[in-house]
């Protein structure tokens, strides 16, 4: 993969929304989008509609919780926040995460050697 | 858990649609508006800044399909349209469904009602009794005969009693009837004599008192009697004080001790008394009683089998002198299951082939017409599948459609077998069923085999016109003006088939209930080799208290018969230990002998066997 703008990769995206929530609080559908695009610094192709389901599907595992709100500007607009059972999956997932990056990363070290 | 959470959540999902969708709709737009606004924060025109938006975004339909799917439960939201849609079908022609149910409620209710029967016959007399899979009756075989003999004598109960390693308990039951006398009428109730462990055996508690104590089934033991419920109901009208009473049998009085539960049907009728076998009774050949016992956990009854056979060759080396009878004898465990079902069995499967072949009758002529209707709907079915409807969503449309039928059939057909059943038990004589008439009935088992039976057949004749539909032409389907009567090749061979087929399995039915009635009349017209047409019989007991040697017993026979004799409507009167042709009762030391025509017969000494009912 040349593209200069990554794919999100697969199972990755449901990690990246609850670390957002964890730092930010509790943020908005576009507020996340934002986050992710700040963060990654527009290296990371994300279609802002993909993150809905993700959401939703957040939602009903019980990781995060939605409830209506006002945004910044006055505009009605659901605000996601992280969940107690939400905050144990992000640190088991980032756990798994960082285990798996660095077997990844041994793994090219060592074929490079 | 989680995933019954998620499951939660997305049925609910299912049933909130509306509403979800027009928060999600709110949702999206805030997002939209937002992107727009940072863009035209960046200089764009408003036109530019919702271009770029939607851009950034996504596709929003596509977003709000998979948001949907991760929602509800699409297959949940397919069934239900197949399921609308299939509803209307069969509303929009009355006439065609309600033949089509009545036909399969014939063959639901059919199969429901025949497996209420299997199931109080076969099923649910294990139930009732926890031991019964290692409760045994014990038998002798006669290769030679051919025969099993169930009546043993004392000494030989005495020997299978010292198999402890194989029998948890043993014990011995005489069949037999007593006429009860005092009370409101006289009455003769059929009954039996156990010893205390043949219902202890069974680990079946009585409901009021006890049942019998080891003491009691000594010679010269108390006279107690243990009664069932529906006895204790109908004589006593269910008096819990009847406990200590007296009772009135075979001209002796029998105090009553226990009642057992409802039900209770082994050992004979409503009563049981102790059996008061004589152990030092030394003669091998005098058998009247059942040998009964309980396996031990963990005996097979290959390994019991092979212990008492073990037992015959030692009987037989040692008594075959004295005890002809024991020459090549074998004693075998038999199930109670077995003795008890062993009759009903090959009925009961004579019958579930007649259903099975009654119910893929049904499923073949229910086929025929759906396919016959599918063919008026080819225009309907072409169409669909160019607005893009793929094979497989179209075969699944018609396979909820055949369910529906086939669930609508099944619940006409519950109906059907709950108003009729009773009259098919009427019709089994009581002594062939192995459970009370009231035992069978439609209950949530049957209920769940009728839904079981539904599901098969609604996959059966569905497929068939499911499968025309896709192997159809259909720009051929589109081109035609009109339906075609005739259908696709395809399908007026599947047509033909399964006519073809519905014909064959209705004459072997047909042929088969046609050669059961001519074996039932060839039996009416057997030749017994006398005239029973004018012949009466009855049973008669005497009791022994009033004709204590048999001699008397023989006087008051002789008597009975002479004045019988004499009385005007009657040419003759004869008495016998053994009705002809009806008990059927094998002993083990039966002998020929010659009757006056020449023809060589076996008579067989029958005793009274213990009724299973």
């Amino acid at each position: 993969m040349t593209a200069s703008r990554g794919e999100v990769l697969q199972g990755t995206l449901d990690l990246i929304v609850l670390k957002t929530l964890d730092a930010l609080g509790p943020l908005h559908g576009y507020g996340i989008a934002q986050r992710i695009q700040q963060v990654s610094e527009d290296l990371l192709k994300l279609n802002q509609g993909t993150l809905y389901p993700a959401l939703l599907r957040l939602e009903q595992r019980g990781w995060i919780s939605s409830k209506w709100g006002v945004s910044d500007n006055n505009r009605k607009a659901k605000y996601y926040s992280l969940t107690r059972s939400g905050r144990k999956q992000l640190a088991a997932e980032a756990e798994s995460w960082e285990r798996m990056a660095g077997i990844i990363a041994r793994l090219l070290g060592a074929e490079g050697a | 858990m989680s995933w019954m959470r998620m499951f939660g959540l997305r049925l609910l999902g299912f049933f909130r649609s509306r509403k979800d969708e027009e928060s999600f709709e709110a949702e999206l737009r805030s997002h939209l508006d937002a992107l727009t606004k940072e863009n035209i924060r960046r200089g764009m025109s408003l036109e530019e800044a919702r271009y770029a938006a939607r851009r950034e975004f996504g596709g929003v339909e596509q977003t709000k399909e998979t948001y949907r799917e991760q929602r509800g439960l699409p297959f949940l939201e397919t069934l239900w349209q197949d399921v609308r849609f299939g509803g209307r079908l069969i509303a929009k022609h009355p006439a065609l469904s309600a033949i089509i149910v009545a036909i399969l409620a014939v063959g639901i209710g059919a199969g429901a009602s025949l497996y209420s029967l299997i199931d109080a016959c076969l099923i649910r007399t294990s139930i009732t009794y926890p031991v019964v899979d290692r409760w045994e009756v014990v038998r002798a075989y006669l290769p030679q005969q051919k025969t099993f003999v169930n009546f043993l004598s004392a000494p030989e109960i005495l020997e299978v009693k010292q198999l402890r390693e194989v029998f948890e308990d043993v014990g011995a039951v005489h069949g037999d009837s007593f006429t009860l006398t005092r009370g409101e009428y006289p009455e003769r109730i059929p009954g039996a004599q156990v010893t205390a462990n043949a219902i202890t055996m069974t680990k079946v508690q009585p409901i009021l008192g006890r049942t019998f104590r080891e003491d009691e089934d000594r010679p010269g033991g108390p006279r107690v009697v243990v009664l069932r419920y529906e006895l204790w109901q109908r004589r006593f009208a269910g008096d819990r004080k009847v406990l200590g009473s007296v009772m009135r049998l075979d001209d002796l009085d029998y105090t009553i001790v226990g009642v057992m539960p409802q039900h209770f049907e082994i050992w004979g009728g409503p009563l049981w008394v102790p059996l008061q076998l004589d152990f030092t009774n030394n003669n091998r050949s005098d058998r009247r009683n059942w040998i009964v016992g309980v396996l031990r956990a963990g005996v097979s009854e290959a390994q019991a089998n092979a212990r008492l056979r073990a037992l015959s060759k030692r009987l037989e080396q040692q008594y075959g002198i004295t005890t002809p009878e024991y020459h090549d004898w074998d004693l075998r465990v038999w199930n109670i299951k077995e003795a008890v079902i062993g009759g009903v069995k090959p009925a009961l499967l004579v019958l579930a082939g007649a259903v099975g072949l009654l119910i893929l009758i049904v499923c073949a002529n229910v086929a025929v017409l759906l396919l016959v209707r599918a063919t008026s709907r080819l225009k309907e079915i072409a169409l669909r599948i160019a607005l893009g409807a793929g094979r497989g969503r179209l075969i699944r449309q018609m396979l909820t459609e055949s369910l529906l039928l086939s669930f609508a059939g099944a619940v006409v057909g519950v109906c059907m077998s709950a108003g009729c059943l009773p009259l098919l038990v009427h019709l089994i004589p009581r002594e062939w069923l192995p459970i009370s008439p009231e035992l069978v009935r439609v209950d949530h088992s049957a209920i769940a085999a009728a839904c079981g039976i539904a599901m098969l057949t609604g996959i059966l004749f569905g497929i068939a016109p499911a499968l025309q539909i896709s192997k159809q032409d259909f720009v051929e389907s589109l081109k035609e003006s009109g339906s075609k009567i005739g259908g696709s090749r395809f399908g007026r061979l599947v047509r033909n088939a399964l006519i073809v087929t519905e014909i064959a399995l209705s004459l072997v039915v047909l042929s088969g209930a046609a050669l059961m009635a001519e074996s039932y009349r060839h039996l009416e017209g057997i030749d017994l080799g006398f005239r029973a047409d004018h012949l009466l019989s009855f049973r008669v007991s005497v009791p022994e208290t009033k004709y204590p040697r048999g001699d008397q017993t023989i006087q008051f026979f002789e008597r009975a018969l002479q004045e019988m004799g004499s009385a005007p409507m009657i040419e003759s009167a004869a008495a016998v230990s053994g009705q002809p042709m009806g008990d059927r009762a094998v002993d083990l030391a039966s002998r020929d002998f010659t009757i006056s025509k020449g023809a060589r017969a076996k008579t067989r000494v029958p005793r009274r066997t213990p009724i299973f009912a």
